[in-house]
């Protein structure tokens, strides 16, 4: 298997949900991908409905596999994370850089290149519901990183999601936001309200228990967070184009 | 050249004003292929927004006569900014009117004329109206897209016969960089969180890299430790920085603490160069007009090409469809608040906020950019030229949607020929 074939696996045309994947880790991948893993066995189970999406938001090589482990369910997994690795071992020629990144996404590089084969081989429908695959560690770390470290903090923005819309014309009512603690993180708080607002479910299910997600309404942040995350904000991750939060965002380059 | 021959392509420009029409759409196989590469291959990870490919199938062709015109004004205006600059860096008057920060300012005084030659980069989004070609702005701090321009063309070339490209501004900005490199180790800065900014040093890496350069991708000015003009990385074993490419904009600096050493940038030009050097900052005002009755430099190129530009406080009372508001340090359409598409009200407060932050904003006269034809409906094109070191280095082009061209626009090569010995009769500006 090659890196366009496991590019094409998990983001498949034929999927409406496969225009979601994130294409950055998939870009570090070898050109050929290297021996392939046994997915384990979940000693969990999750109910799949065709009005149901996931949202798995756990620790990165944790998030591919129990995303692999719903696509089991009848679930498709589409990875969401968008950020660069920055191993040595997985440098593009001619790139340089610190070998010390705050983030670990080259294990999920890995474990997306170890389980390809395994999710090619679930021979999933075209019209599986979406488990969105988010890494939990996306923006963790220092907040103001040492010197010599890769700063690959990430975040999710509001388009990297579907709108509640775009989930309601697919039939999508519900959304399990499965973690192993319910934390709604800064990035994630104005997607899920915007869904609630609009008529999503929002629900959670703590990772790889028994299968009953709990209906939790999400609120606001208090006047104290927000201006604890607007600091961050303003700090580690400027302003982006795009925005979570209802902010315009916007890269650096004109 | 005959006569006749000459009335003849009057006559065929006429059918597309400003040069411009697009190009056979490549096939949607073939379009997926493009994306692919992009996506896996050459480090560009944005080529949809949400679920959405803002890769345009078709190409933009630009009859070379309107090209050469582009370039012309773009090299004009360029030299322009330039001697504004340097007039410009020892006024804090004008910098206070221009909007850059006051802890900017401090820094620039008395930062003229760099030791060394540097390496200066411009790129000017132009859009064709129906009275011409208008230049929304010029970037001049942090311009991106040359991964674009250079690879998104070099891919949609492979699969269409016979289209010309411009140069390629990724080869020639490195051919730049590599002229004045007194060594062979580059810092690349961008702000973290940030894909598309990464994928654009990523780029910018690689030709250098193809070049023998050694490249190091950093997100913080901490990463530097500065001495005398020389940055070195904080790491172990520190590594000596002869040039660093800084894609990280200058207001973005202004605000971070300044123990992350920042300020260091402001002391480059002896043995470590910073590209875009920071003097950048006076040309990337969108305020810069308002200068124009305090500076001798005349700016006549970029005077002309750019729309009327007044305070806000000017435009009070005035019909909000006619104007424009600008943050003064605005990147890909953020901070621009067309009055046509807002309520009353809405337009109400922004320019009222506006007043208030005068120096934050600016007013912009509205044009309306003229439409072509897509296969997926109108588009208005802005075709960025890059400049570098004076000379014009082919085009970062995007069509977009809206009168705005922001992050949701279509990113589109360009080609250039001349249009009736190509026959091209695709689609013509509406």
């Amino acid at each position: 298997m090659d890196r366009e074939q496991a590019w094409m696996i998990w983001a498949p045309e034929e999927s409406q949900w496969g225009r979601w994947t994130k294409p950055a880790l998939f870009s570090f991948l070898p050109e050929t991908l290297s021996s392939q893993s046994e997915l384990p066995i979940p000693d969990w189970s999750a109910l799949s409905q065709g009005d149901t999406a996931v949202l798995v938001e756990l620790p990165g090589p944790q998030a591919v596999i129990a995303g692999l482990q719903f696509a089991r369910f009848g679930y498709r997994p589409i990875a969401l994370f968008n950020a660069s690795p920055f191993a040595p071992e997985i440098k593009v020629a001619g790139d340089g850089g610190f070998s010390n990144p705050i983030v670990d996404v080259a294990r999920i590089v890995w474990t997306i290149e170890g389980y390809s084969a395994s999710l090619e081989e679930m021979h999933l429908p075209a019209s599986a519901p979406p488990a969105f695959l988010i890494d939990a560690n996306r923006s963790r770390g220092p907040l103001f990183p040492g010197a010599g470290m890769f700063d690959n903090r990430s975040v999710v923005w509001e388009t990297d999601l579907p709108e509640a819309e775009d989930l309601q014309r697919a039939g999508i009512r519900r959304v399990v936001l499965v973690q192993t603690n319910r934390v709604f993180r800064y990035d994630l708080v104005g997607i899920l309200l915007s869904w609630q607002t609009k008529g999503i479910e929002i629900t959670t299910q703590a990772f790889a228990q028994p299968w009953s997600p709990r209906k939790v309404v999400v609120k606001s942040p208090g006047k104290v967070a927000v201006l604890i995350r607007t600091f961050v904000k303003w700090i580690v991750f400027k302003t982006n184009s795009f925005g979570a939060f209802g902010n315009i965002a916007h890269p650096s380059g004109g | 050249m005959g006569v006749e021959t000459m009335q003849s392509q009057t006559d065929s420009l006429d059918a597309f004003p400003c040069g411009l029409t697009l190009g056979a759409p490549l096939p949607p196989t073939v379009l997926r292929a493009v994306e692919r590469e992009l996506n896996l291959r050459h480090a560009k990870w944005d080529t949809r927004v949400g679920n959405v490919s803002v890769l345009s199938p078709e190409p933009v062709l630009m009859h070379n006569r309107e090209w050469r015109w582009l370039c012309r004004q773009a090299e004009s205006a360029s030299r322009e900014l330039l001697a504004l600059e340097q007039e410009i860096v020892g006024r804090n008057d004008l910098q206070e009117l221009l909007g850059i920060p006051v802890n900017l300012r401090r820094l620039l005084q008395g930062k003229s004329q760099e030791a060394r030659p540097v390496v200066r980069a411009f790129r000017f989004d132009f859009h064709p109206t129906a009275k011409g070609w208008m230049l929304s702005e010029v970037n001049s701090d942090v311009p991106g897209g040359y991964g674009e321009a250079s690879t998104l063309t070099s891919l949609y070339g492979q699969h269409s016969s016979g289209l010309v490209a411009p140069p390629d501004p990724l080869v020639i900005w490195a051919d730049a960089v590599e002229s004045v490199a007194m060594g062979k180790v580059v810092a690349l800065l961008y702000a973290p969180g940030f894909m598309e900014d990464e994928q654009v040093v990523r780029s910018q890496a690689k030709e250098l890299g193809r070049r023998g350069f050694q490249t190091y991708l950093i997100q913080s000015p901490f990463a530097l430790k500065w001495n005398r003009g020389r940055a070195v990385l904080r790491k172990s074993p520190a590594t000596a920085i002869d040039i660093l490419v800084r894609f990280y904009q200058v207001e973005w600096l202004t605000q971070l603490p300044v123990w992350t050493g920042w300020k260091g940038m402001f002391h480059g030009g002896n043995d470590t160069l910073v590209l875009n050097p920071v003097v950048s900052a006076i040309s990337e005002s969108k305020r810069l007009p308002l200068c124009w009755p305090y500076v001798s430099e005349r700016a006549s190129a970029f005077r002309d090409l750019l729309p009327e530009t007044c305070e806000p406080a000017n435009i009070v009372g005035m019909t909000r469809e006619d104007w424009v508001l600008k943050a003064a340090y605005s990147n890909t359409g953020d901070d621009v608040h067309l009055g046509a598409s807002k309520t009353a009200y809405e337009w109400s407060n922004l320019l009222g906020n506006a007043v208030r932050q005068p120096r934050r904003w600016v007013a912009q006269r509205r044009f309306d950019t003229s439409e072509l034809c897509s296969k997926g409906g109108l588009v208005k094109p802005c075709v960025g030229v890059y400049v570098i070191n004076g000379c014009a280095a082919g085009a970062y082009v995007r069509l977009s949607r809206r009168q705005v061209t922001d992050g949701y626009a279509l990113e589109a090569p360009l080609f250039l020929s001349d249009f009736e010995e190509d026959g091209w009769i695709a689609n013509r500006l509406g």
